[in-house]
């Protein structure tokens, strides 16, 4: 076996072609989204015989250059650096030096995990996102790589390592498929499970991410056209046999049912559709996921098929958010994403959580810096803002709508013969903008303690962020016209990760909290990041 | 020691009764002079779409163009007043302030706002000038924190833009964060007194 240090220039293994050809497929999305119009092409196909040779030369054509790039991608470990070289025809030379390296992510594909290979995710710090990533390397690279880092770390202190790996403590159980459930296992190491989903918590989390305006759109598309519309879904995707069989049942079936009846069976059908594929999506993304505090860093690892492992270290931590769908809230249970500083390394997302565990979340991360604050939507403490608010945000929906048509009548010179569609136009379009408006101010609510603050929003859903002032990056007042009218003010607060606002409030104490942030800021020695 | 005394709010630095500096004179005329060309360009590219639907066979076509001229003429008119004489209404109502932790910038006639960014939160500044912008002694300065945002404070005379960045620059390293109490502590920097006056020596984009 070869050695994997210093000197040897190595490929990573050939299985790492299957990850080049998706990353190329990614890179020509475009193309491969005209491809995607499967239906389409297959009509055509009658007319355009030649087109089956196009797309074959197509997916040769991306294998090859799958081939090719894992050819020529090379990496090597050396005492106080990591090489990567790549590139078919562009060639580039990337060199990471172990203390910009902030930590290792992996990832683990299907095929990954039948040969015991792992896809090593490097989070380097500084906000140029680098794509610095090792495809389907033995799973002793990972642990060269920590080992490596570990000790270029010198008197670190905080031993994240070795010791906020999980995967390096059980690599064992992790590398056997069979064993998948016993990931995970602290095994001696200091790291401790805060959160583990079952299978019951899938069928939950895919229950909460149905799209309900999605859903009513399709379901009402349905109710006009009960037959039409299954048929041209049908034959835009190239399916009409297997339509005009499911048809030739169903057709029997319905001989015997009313029409009304058969409607009603479809559109459960249709739920039941919807209900099964979010709750397949949740099983693929989340199956056994498992969220880890270590000494630095949380840690997360879920996944079917793919297993995939995500780290925020705890000082990096920009916000906290908070999301609670309609329909999670039946079942009183929220989604948490934790946000870290760099653009290059992905958010932890914890995709199922009841309100106790979020809020102890929430004091670990913002420790004991902002005790008075609550991720929960449903707090008294929120404070809502001006109603005005509701005004300004109904002028903003209503007004491009509602203008629009009798412009374009004007133009057309025969405003004067519809004055009385017109009005009934523009006052549906102001009842519209003001019911949204409302809905939406009722959401809208901010609290905050001597360090940090929650701002509560959403329409639908109900949405949470907290974070600490501290970290923020810039801090904006503004007034509208009808703000100043009102003595109102919208604050602006510009953290790394996204700019949140809370609109329409009184304008002095929007200065005042400008004021305060900002010597929040300036006076604080500490780290953001 | 590590001491924590209350601060009371009152007491704090207030933005709001400020000294703006004003931006330089002739950024109102550099602003007039795009907005022309603007104007000129848009007149004969639609001047020329006028002819080639005169010059036509169709008769309709014809029709179209003149009833279309009533309209665009009157639409073109305001547009090329609106943009000519914008900039006198809100260049005088942009403004920015320096202080000593933080940067500020005011903008807006209907919109207003009010931006500021701390020192410390800055990753780098930059320096442009377009064409326009150097035939009257311009230049714009960018001031970029974590994230998306900050300043791109337009029309500073070259020399007040230059003095700025490295004033700010000097700024951003005075204000540089302190050995840590969180993990990552950075080597101590004999410099970064706190509320020590800047004495650096060649000033460096912290970009």
């Amino acid at each position: 076996m070869k050695s994997l240090d210093s000197g040897n220039w190595q490929r990573t293994s050939p299985f790492a072609i299957v990850f080049f050809i998706r990353t190329s497929i990614s890179q020509i999305r475009g193309i491969i989204n005209l491809l995607a119009a499967f239906g389409v092409s297959l009509i055509f196909l009658r007319r355009m015989p030649r087109l089956d040779l196009v797309i074959l030369a197509d997916a040769v054509l991306i294998v090859a250059t799958g081939v090719l790039r894992y050819w020529f991608f090379r990496f090597r470990i050396e005492a106080d650096r990591l090489l990567i070289r790549e590139g078919i025809l562009r060639k580039t030379a990337l060199e990471l030096p172990y203390d910009r390296i902030q930590g290792i992510n992996v990832e683990r594909s299907l095929v990954d995990r039948v040969f015991d290979l792992v896809t090593v995710q490097l989070d380097t710090a500084g906000s140029d996102a680098i794509e610095a990533r090792l495809p389907s390397v033995r799973a002793e690279v990972a642990d060269r790589l920590r080992a490596r880092l570990g000790a270029g770390r010198g008197v670190e202190p905080t031993g994240q390592t070795r010791a906020a790996h999980p995967l390096a403590a059980d690599q064992g159980p992790l590398g056997s498929p069979a064993t998948g459930t016993d990931a995970g296992r602290p095994d001696g190491t200091k790291s401790e499970v805060l959160l583990r989903l079952n299978a019951g918590d899938m069928i939950r989390i895919g229950l909460a991410r149905i799209e309900i305006p999605a859903v009513a759109v399709i379901f009402l598309a349905l109710w006009n056209e009960p037959r039409e519309l299954p048929r041209r879904m049908a034959e835009s995707f190239g399916v009409v046999p297997v339509l005009e069989w499911v048809e030739g049942v169903l057709a029997a079936v319905a001989q015997g049912l009313s029409q009304a009846a058969f409607v009603a069976g479809l559109l459960v059908a249709g739920l039941a559709a919807v209900v099964l594929i979010t709750i397949i999506a949740a099983f693929l993304r989340y199956h056994d996921f498992t969220l880890w505090r270590g000494p630095a860093a949380y840690r997360s690892r879920a996944g079917l098929l793919s297993q995939r492992e995500v780290a925020v270290q705890f000082p990096r931590i920009q916000r906290i958010v908070l999301l609670q769908t309609p329909l999670a809230r039946c079942f009183r249970r929220y989604r948490l994403t934790l946000y870290p500083a760099a653009d290059d390394v992905d958010e932890l997302v914890v995709p199922l959580l009841d309100g106790a565990t979020a809020e102890s979340l929430r004091r670990e991360v913002l420790g004991d810096e902002s005790p008075g604050l609550t991720l929960l939507p449903a707090n008294r403490a929120f404070v809502r803002v001006s109603p005005f608010h509701i005004r300004g945000l109904a002028l903003k929906i209503a007004i491009a709508p509602a203008l629009a048509l009798p412009a374009i009548l004007f133009f057309s010179g025969v405003l004067g013969r519809a004055l009385a569609e017109v009005s009934v136009w523009i006052l549906f379009w102001v009842l519209i903008g003001g019911l949204v408006a409302l809905a939406h101010w009722w959401r809208i609510g901010y609290m905050h303690d001597d360090d940090g603050m929650s701002i509560r929003g959403g329409f639908f859903d109900r949405n949470v962020d907290a974070f600490l002032f501290r970290k923020v990056q810039y801090v904006t007042v503004k007034q509208s016209l009808l703000q100043r009218r009102r003595r109102l003010a919208t604050l602006e607060i510009g953290l790394a990760t996204e700019t949140v606002s809370v609109p329409y409030i009184d304008r002095g104490l929007a200065t005042r909290l400008r004021d305060y942030i900002l010597y929040k800021v300036e006076s604080s020695r500490r780290r953001w990041h | 020691m590590f001491i924590n005394p209350e601060v009371p709010l009152e007491s704090l630095p207030s933005a709001d009764n400020l000294d703006w500096h004003a931006l330089h004179p002739s950024f109102v005329r550099r602003l007039q002079l795009g907005a022309l060309i603007r104007v000129l360009v848009i007149g004969a590219i639609g001047t020329v779409a006028y002819l080639l639907m005169q010059g036509g066979d169709s008769e309709a076509m014809g029709r179209f163009a003149d009833w279309l001229l009533s309209y665009a003429l009157i639409a073109f008119g305001v547009f090329a007043a609106s943009i000519l004489i914008w900039p006198v209404i809100a260049v005088p109502r942009r403004g920015y302030v320096v202080r000593e932790k933080d940067i500020l910038y005011k903008t807006g006639v209907l919109w207003r706002s009010v931006k500021a960014v701390p020192f410390n939160r800055v990753q780098h500044t930059k320096i442009d000038s377009g064409l326009l912008d150097r035939r009257f002694g311009l230049a714009n300065l960018s001031v970029f924190p974590a994230g998306a945002g900050g300043h791109k404070i337009r029309g500073l005379g070259t020399d007040t833009a230059e003095r700025l960045r490295v004033y700010v620059s000097e700024r951003i390293e005075a204000e540089a964060i302190e050995p840590a109490d969180d993990e990552r502590s950075p080597p101590p920097d004999p410099r970064t007194e706190a509320g020590a006056a800047p004495d650096n020596g060649p000033v460096t984009d912290a970009g």
